[in-house]
């Protein structure tokens, strides 16, 4: 049963169905094949439930949020004020890319909306103040991955949605991670620009009076993080309500910026019907597959298979990691995770791993698949803003930084407490 | 066929708005609930289960929007290596999967309809809501998306039989023009609203 899925699941990705059809054939295909009952006769039933469920309700509106913010123009303040208290570090504006990055991402969750954001703002820095081009585009790449991580994060919801776990659990996992990820890129900066004086660029004007000036454009992104993940925690709101005051705390801020009209409402409302269809769909057909990979048996043989390997739990989540970071290469990190978790998930779980922490290495190895070739979604969305010179320079500048991404995911292996920490203090 | 198609579009167009309307409507009545509950004590009952039967009607009929704006993503690792005719191919057989998957899908949502009416359903929740009432017009929605995809099938067969790849290429991938962003020409925040939230990859 195991090698007829996964030469049908290839099959299916080879005819390159698009990923939603790909889930609900894979789910006809095992009913077919392998059930003795009528699986499908149950669809229409897991359709609707999930169809009305008020925790998916979330999907589309953290979305809202993401295209309100995006189109409220908040970012060229934040990017002001962050250059004026970080770019005296050695590689100047490129730690303002990291540090922008990081706030934005957490008001958005979106990676590639925080990669396009701040890429607009930054790019034109590179030849006014003569940075490393390369190094300077990696540094943005590498700032976007934090959309995911740092929450709110869509991906960490789809994870959620998938394998039944607490999302203000895993928002709050990705927090401590987020943060050290921000400041492992910047030391990644650092390193490189000492290696290098002239990588850095030339310096900014910076005064203390400007950096008290500027700082009150941190505080509307920093107080709409406080009115959603705050809500969560004092137990004020679930997660899909706090989302809801996230949407109404974006439209004030979008008003108080003086951005707020029927023309941007109306873009902001398009762009998340497509986008958050486009996800619902790919979750729905994913309860459906769901329904009959759990109906026909195929998690227990995938857990025979993998613990009759004789691996330690240690060895086993080294191989899942490797085989995402392969997978990642090829593939961009929705059809990645849509595809692997709902059979990985509780293998990983039965292995006695923990679902919150399992969740942050997936939302780490998706980092890596946005910026891997020859399928890095960010990279290409950076070189279409930049529009001069070729692909492989962000390819080449990401490299750098895709370090500090293996030794985040290797801290998250020695040291499970950084993302576990702020959960289990206030959950368990 | 071409009217036809620039009807679906509109329609879905406008499906696309009542939707987004629906989930404004969510998302005031669902802050209603949190911030009356918090500060006054008072709870409006069912501002959830309003909120659900809202992502239900605006997600199905979203679908078919989606599919106008190539927003379903695909895995094109091989799929991008093959000559244009085989891409084609690969397109109509992509569609017509599609369009089988979401037919029998849409066929068990009608039994689930039928269950409904027989039984004269309600939601089990303080609103009671008769479950027709949500149920119907998500069958609709449901129905709509597999019209399209049928439409974008029988029309992206007719353009492989008589070879016309172009067309072909096209009806799966969108006017080249599309992709062009606002009336502006290159406007980098459009690009990135478009480009946002992970639906990457080749569209279908």
């Amino acid at each position: 049963m195991l090698i007829t899925t996964i030469i049908a699941l290839l099959f299916f990705i080879l005819l390159s169905l698009p990923i939603s059809a790909v889930l609900g054939v894979m789910g006809i295909f095992l009913d077919a094949t392998f059930s003795s009952l009528p699986l499908s006769l149950a669809f229409g039933e897991v359709l609707w439930n999930h169809s009305r469920d008020f925790l998916l309700v979330i999907v589309p509106l953290f979305i809202l949020m993401g295209e309100i913010i995006l189109h409220a123009g908040i970012a060229h303040r934040m990017y002001a004020a962050i250059a004026q208290w970080l770019s005296w570090l050695p590689g100047g504006l490129m730690h303002a890319n990291i540090g922008t990055c990081a706030l934005f991402a957490a008001t958005s969750g979106s990676s590639t909306a925080t990669a396009a954001t701040i890429s607009v703002l930054a790019l034109p820095e590179v030849d006014k103040r003569g940075y490393n081009e390369r190094i300077f585009l990696g540094s943005l790449a590498a700032g976007g991955t934090l959309g995911i991580l740092i929450p709110p994060s869509i991906n960490m919801i789809v994870f959620a949605a998938l394998t039944d776990t607490s999302i203000p659990q895993l928002f709050l996992a990705g927090i401590i991670p987020g943060i050290i990820l921000s400041l492992l890129y910047m030391l990644v900066i650092i390193v490189l620009c000492l290696y290098r004086r002239d990588w850095g660029g030339r310096p900014v004007e910076t005064s203390w009076r400007l950096r008290f000036k500027l700082l009150p454009d941190l505080v509307p992104p920093i107080l709409l993080f406080i009115i959603v993940i705050g809500s969560i925690y004092a137990g004020f709101a679930t997660p899909t309500e706090a989302a809801s005051l996230g949407v109404i705390g974006a439209l004030i801020l979008a008003a108080w910026n003086k951005s707020l009209s029927w023309r941007m409402l109306g873009a902001v409302l398009e762009g998340t019907i497509r986008t958050g269809s486009m996800i619902t769909l790919i979750l729905m057909c994913s309860f459906v597959l769901n329904f009959a990979v759990a109906a026909v048996g195929l998690v227990e043989q995938i857990n025979t298979f993998i613990i009759g390997m004789g691996w330690t739990p240690l060895g086993t989540m080294l191989f899942i990691i490797g085989i995402y970071i392969l997978m990642g290469m090829v593939m961009d990190a929705l059809p990645m995770v849509v595809l692997t978790v709902p059979i990985l998930a509780p293998v990983v779980f039965s292995l006695g791993y923990d679902p919150v922490w399992f969740g942050i290495i997936v939302v780490l190895v998706s980092e890596a698949s946005i910026l891997t070739p020859p399928v890095g979604i960010l990279c290409y969305i950076i070189q279409g803003i930049r529009g001069r010179g070729s692909l492989n320079d962000v390819f080449y500048g990401v490299a750098p930084f895709l370090v500090a991404l293996g030794t985040m995911i290797g801290l998250i292996l020695a040291y499970p407490q950084l993302a576990l920490w702020i959960p289990t203090m206030l959950y368990r | 066929m071409e009217r036809l198609q620039a009807i679906a579009e509109r329609i879905s167009r406008f499906g696309a708005h009542v939707g987004g309307a629906l989930l404004l409507i969510a998302v005031g009545l669902v802050t209603f609930e949190v911030i009356a509950r918090k500060f006054f004590t008072y709870s409006l009952a069912g501002a959830d289960e309003l909120a659900g039967y809202a992502y239900a009607l605006s997600m199905t009929w979203g679908f078919s929007y989606a599919l106008h704006k190539r927003a379903h993503i695909r895995v094109d690792v091989v799929y991008a290596r093959f000559p244009l005719p085989i891409r084609c191919v690969l397109d109509v057989v992509a569609f017509v999967a599609f369009t089988g998957l979401m037919g029998l899908l849409t066929l068990r949502g009608y039994s689930v309809l039928e269950q409904t009416i027989s039984l004269d359903g309600r939601a089990d929740t303080p609103l009671a809501v008769r479950l027709v009432y949500p149920q119907v017009p998500w069958l609709l929605g449901l129905a709509f998306f597999t019209f399209c995809l049928a439409l974008l099938s029988l029309r992206s067969f007719k353009a492989l039989v008589t070879r016309n790849y172009d067309m072909a290429h096209e009806i799966a991938h969108g006017r080249p023009e599309e992709k062009t962003l606002g009336d502006e020409g290159f406007n980098p925040v459009e690009l990135a609203a478009a480009e946002s939230h992970e639906n990457e990859g080749e569209r279908c």
